[in-house]
């Protein structure tokens, strides 16, 4: 069953405050979090979190595609080689 | 840029009797593999001229029957780095990343980019090994400089905030 929509998104609120003051600098930073159950709100665009996936903290670049979903489904806990060759990397 | 070979694909079993063969292609676009030009194998002496046809199969210039065919099973192809078509601004292959040095902005040595990940969320790079390891998101921020001729980039550490599991969060 899907989360009522009266309760809102939810999130860790600590993540708001640290997210909150990570934005107003203009440092490169990168937040560690463990809270891969915490939704991604609007509000994270643009910054970067290390999300814990057991073993360590993966980088996530939040983009606006991202809102809605949460921080856990971009760190993924097994590992899994492709093999496409001639794969492409964007620097953001 | 030093000259490499890339593994785009690799031979498959017979497919009929008229020297057609199934292809694993490792190619984002398994179709462009027939773009390419020349492939080569393994030991870099046999060119193969591949045609693809549907269904994941392909023909191999001068191979008609299938007992032809079936002597090319498992024969790796690969391409030269040079035939891959040119990227946009600010994409990289990651053939191209992979083995590159990291320096800071001083020029003290990080370790080599030992993998480019990305599942999703920008792409980030693994630099140095065992507990030296570090993830860097490839933004211009983090890498404000990859210098492929001279086979570095330069990484400034982001600065870390580490926000601490709460009650009810299980810490690893």
């Amino acid at each position: 069953m899907s989360r009522s929509v009266w309760k809102g998104p939810f999130v860790d609120g600590y993540l708001l405050n640290k997210a909150e003051a990570a934005r107003n600098s203009t440092r490169n930073e990168i937040i560690k979090i463990w809270s891969r159950r915490s939704t991604i709100l609007p509000q994270f665009v643009g910054l970067t979190f290390g999300v814990y996936n057991g073993r360590k903290f993966l980088p996530v670049q939040v983009s606006e595609n991202m809102v809605g979903h949460k921080f856990g489904e971009f760190s993924p806990t097994r590992t899994f080689t492709s093999h496409s060759s001639d794969k492409k990397a964007k620097r953001g | 840029m030093t000259a490499q070979r890339i593994l785009v694909g690799e031979i498959g079993r017979p497919h009929g009797v008229r020297g057609l063969v199934k292809l694993r292609v490792f190619l984002t676009d398994p179709a462009s593999i027939g773009t390419l030009g020349a492939l080569t194998d393994a030991a870099g002496v046999q060119r193969i001229k591949l045609t693809v046809k549907a269904d994941g199969l392909g023909q191999i210039e001068g191979v008609a029957d299938r007992d032809a065919a079936a002597r090319l099973t498992g024969t790796r192809l690969y391409v030269e780095r040079a035939q891959l078509p040119p990227t946009e601004e600010e994409e990289f292959y990651l053939a191209d990343l992979v083995g590159l040095s990291a320096v800071t902005e001083a020029g003290a040595p990080l370790g080599s980019v030992r993998a480019v990940e990305e599942h999703g969320a920008g792409a980030y790079l693994v630099v140095g090994e065992g507990r030296g390891e570090q993830l860097i998101p490839f933004t211009r921020a983090a890498v404000p400089v990859v210098d492929l001729g001279a086979r570095r980039l330069v990484v400034i550490p982001p600065a870390e905030i580490i926000v601490p599991p709460q009650d009810g969060e299980a810490a690893a």
